[in-house]
C-alpha cells in the first residue's frame, strides 16, 4: 500500500530531513507517527502527500511512485490522500455542508452525487444536524470532524491526520480518535496519524513508528508510546 | 465542464460580493486609468479622422512645359498617372486655368477675359490626387521629374509637416493607451494580489483535496474579469455622453471646417466596445498574473 524504499530527503536549505527511511504500510493499518519537533515527521507526510520529491529512494503510494510524478498530475493523485490538519483549515464563509461538499466539488463529481455522499459522510461523523453550521458556530472537536468529513468524502485509500487532536481537551480528543479508528475500521482507509499526544498512544494502541533526527528509531507493531532509549 | 464553470461563476461571484471593498477598489482603479484611456483614444480617433482628410484633399498642382505638344497630352498623362501614389489625375487646358482664375479674382474677374486665347500666358496643368499612405512630397518629385513637366506644386512643406507631425501624435499617442492598458493590468494585479492573499488558505485547502491549477485559477480569473467590466461602466458612460456633449459644444469642428469632429455615432460606440474589451482583458491577465504567482508550478 504504502511503500518506502530508502528515502532521503535534503532540503535546498543544506537541511537533511530524512535518512534512508524504510517502511511498509498495508492498507487498513492504522500508524502514529510520533518524534519530536523537527525529528522528519512533516517531510515524510509531504512525502507522501506529493508535495516534495525524495532527494534518493522511492515512495510508492498504492503503486504510484510519487516521486517520479510529473506536477501536472499531482492533483489526481492527491485525490486518494485525505488530509487532517491540526488547524482544521475550513472555509470560514462556508457552511460545514458546503466545506465537505467543496472538496468533492474539486474533482468535478455531479450536484445529486455530492448531496449524497456529504450527507453520508457527516451521518458518519456525527454532524448531520449541523449541516448549515458556519465553522465559528463550532467547536474545535466539531471543527475536526467537519475537516475529517471532508478528507473522507472522497473515499480516500490513505488519510493523513497531522496532530488531529493536538488543539482539542483530552475527552474531546478521545471522541476523533474513536472516529478515526471508525473509519479506519468501516472504510479500511488506511490511517497515518502523527502525534505528540502521548496518552492517545498508550490508550488507542496501533502500530507506532518513532522519527527521531531524521532516522526510524522504532517501529512498534503493538504500539505504545516508546521511552527514549 | 459546464458543471464546472457553473461552479466556477458562483465561486467568483462569491468572491467579488465577499470582498466588495476589494473589488470595488480594483474595479475604481480600473475605472480611472480607461478614463484616461477613453480620453486618448477619442483624441486618436479625432486626429486619425483629421489626418485622413487632409490628405484625402491635398493635391498636387502640376504645371506642363510650354513644348509639350496638344497630341502629347494624353501620353503625358499616362505617364503622371502611372507614378507611384498618383489616384486619380485631371487635365485642364489654358481656358479652363484661366476660368478658375476669373472665378478667384470674384467681381473684378472680367478684367482678365482680355488674356483669352492666344495671349493667354497660363500653363496647362494635371490636377494630381493622391492615395493615402503616400508621402506628398516624394509623389510630387517624381513626377516633377517626368519629361514634358515644367515643375509639380503642392500646399508646401507646412502642410507637409502638419501631417507628419499628426503621425506622430499618432504614434505617441497610440504608445500611451498601451502604457495605460499596462498600467489597469498592473493596477488591477495588484489589488487581486491582496483578495488572493486573503483567501491563500482557500487555496491551500484545493490543492489538498486535489483540485488542479486551472480549477483553482478558474475562478480568480473569472472575478478579475468582472472587476474589469465593473470598471469600464463609468468610462463608457463618459465616453458616450462627454463626447456628445463636446461634439454639440463645438459645433462638430475644430475651430475650422476642414478639421471636422468625428460624428458621435457610431464613434462612440465603436470607443466604448474599445474600452469594453480591454477592461475584459485588463481583469483577465491583471488575475492570471497574481493567481499565476500563488499556485504551485514545481516541487
Amino acid at each position: 500500500m504504502l511503500l518506502l524504499q530508502n528515502v532521503s530527503k535534503t532540503y535546498k536549505t543544506g537541511v537533511k530531513a530524512l535518512h534512508d527511511v524504510n517502511l511498509k504500510i498495508d492498507q487498513g493499518e492504522f500508524v502514529y507517527i510520533i518524534g519530536a519537533t523537527g525529528s522528519g515527521k512533516s517531510s515524510l507526510i509531504m512525502l507522501i502527500d506529493g508535495e516534495e520529491i525524495p532527494t534518493t529512494g522511492t515512495v510508492e503510494v498504492a503503486g504510484i511512485d510519487v516521486g517520479k510524478l510529473k506536477h501536472r498530475k499531482v492533483p489526481m493523485y492527491r485525490r486518494n490522500i485525505g488530509v487532517v490538519f491540526q488547524d482544521y483549515r475550513l472555509l470560514p464563509s462556508k457552511t460545514v455542508f458546503e466545506n465537505v461538499a467543496f472538496a468533492l466539488e474539486v474533482i468535478n463529481l455531479p450536484r445529486l452525487e455530492i448531496r449524497r455522499r456529504v450527507r453520508q459522510v457527516l451521518e458518519l461523523v456525527g454532524l448531520e444536524d449541523k449541516v448549515n453550521a458556519f465553522p465559528h458556530q463550532l467547536s474545535g472537536g466539531q471543527k475536526q470532524r467537519v475537516a475529517i468529513a471532508r478528507a473522507i468524502a472522497n473515499q480516500p485509500k490513505v488519510l493523513i491526520a497531522d496532530e488531529p487532536t493536538g488543539n482539542l481537551d483530552p475527552d474531546t480528543a478521545k471522541g476523533i480518535m474513536d472516529l478515526l479508528e471508525l473509519i479506519n475500521r468501516e472504510q479500511q482507509t488506511t490511517v497515518l496519524m502523527v502525534t505528540h499526544d502521548r496518552n492517545i498512544v498508550d490508550q488507542h494502541r496501533h502500530r507506532t513508528i518513532k522519527l527521531e533526527a531524521g532516522y526510524v528509531v522504532a517501529d512498534f507493531k503493538d504500539g505504545g508510546y516508546i521511552h527514549h532509549v | 465542464m459546464f458543471r464546472a464553470l457553473g461552479r466556477h461563476i458562483k465561486e467568483a461571484y462569491f468572491g467579488i460580493t465577499r470582498h466588495l471593498a476589494m473589488s470595488l477598489s480594483a474595479a475604481s482603479a480600473v475605472t480611472v486609468t480607461l478614463l484616461l484611456m477613453s480620453i486618448m483614444v477619442l483624441a486618436l480617433g479625432n486626429v486619425n479622422q483629421i489626418t485622413m482628410n487632409l490628405q484625402d484633399n491635398v493635391t498636387i498642382f502640376v504645371r506642363i512645359q510650354e513644348e509639350v505638344l496638344e497630341s502629347e497630352i494624353v501620353s503625358l498623362k499616362s505617364r503622371v498617372e502611372a507614378v507611384d501614389g498618383v489616384s486619380f489625375v485631371t487635365y485642364s487646358d489654358k481656358d479652363a486655368e484661366l476660368d478658375k482664375l476669373i472665378d478667384e479674382f470674384g467681381d473684378d474677374g472680367y478684367l482678365l477675359e482680355t488674356y483669352r486665347g492666344e495671349n493667354n500666358p497660363l500653363s496647362r496643368s494635371f490636377v494630381v490626387e493622391i492615395e493615402s499612405g503616400y508621402k506628398i512630397s516624394t509623389v510630387s518629385d517624381a513626377v516633377g521629374r517626368i519629361n514634358g513637366i515644367e515643375e509639380a506644386l503642392f500646399g508646401g512643406n507646412t502642410t507637409e509637416q502638419f501631417i507628419e507631425s499628426l503621425n506622430v501624435v499618432r504614434l505617441g499617442g497610440f504608445g500611451i493607451v498601451v502604457a495605460l492598458g499596462l498600467l489597469a493590468v498592473f493596477l488591477i494585479s495588484n489589488t487581486i494580489k491582496i483578495t488572493i492573499f486573503a483567501r491563500q488558505d482557500e487555496i491551500v485547502i484545493m490543492r489538498h483535496v486535489g483540485a488542479t491549477n486551472g480549477y483553482i485559477r478558474t475562478p480568480f480569473v473569472l472575478e478579475g474579469m468582472v472587476i474589469g467590466i465593473l470598471g469600464s461602466i463609468i468610462p463608457v458612460l463618459f465616453t458616450i455622453i462627454g463626447y456628445d456633449f463636446l461634439f454639440e459644444a463645438m459645433g462638430g469642428k475644430i475651430i475650422t471646417g476642414m478639421l471636422t469632429l468625428l460624428p458621435v455615432f457610431p464613434f462612440t460606440l465603436y470607443v466604448s466596445g474599445i474600452l469594453v474589451v480591454t477592461s475584459i482583458f485588463v481583469g483577465l491577465f491583471g488575475s492570471w498574473i497574481s493567481v499565476t504567482k500563488n499556485l504551485r508550478w514545481k516541487r
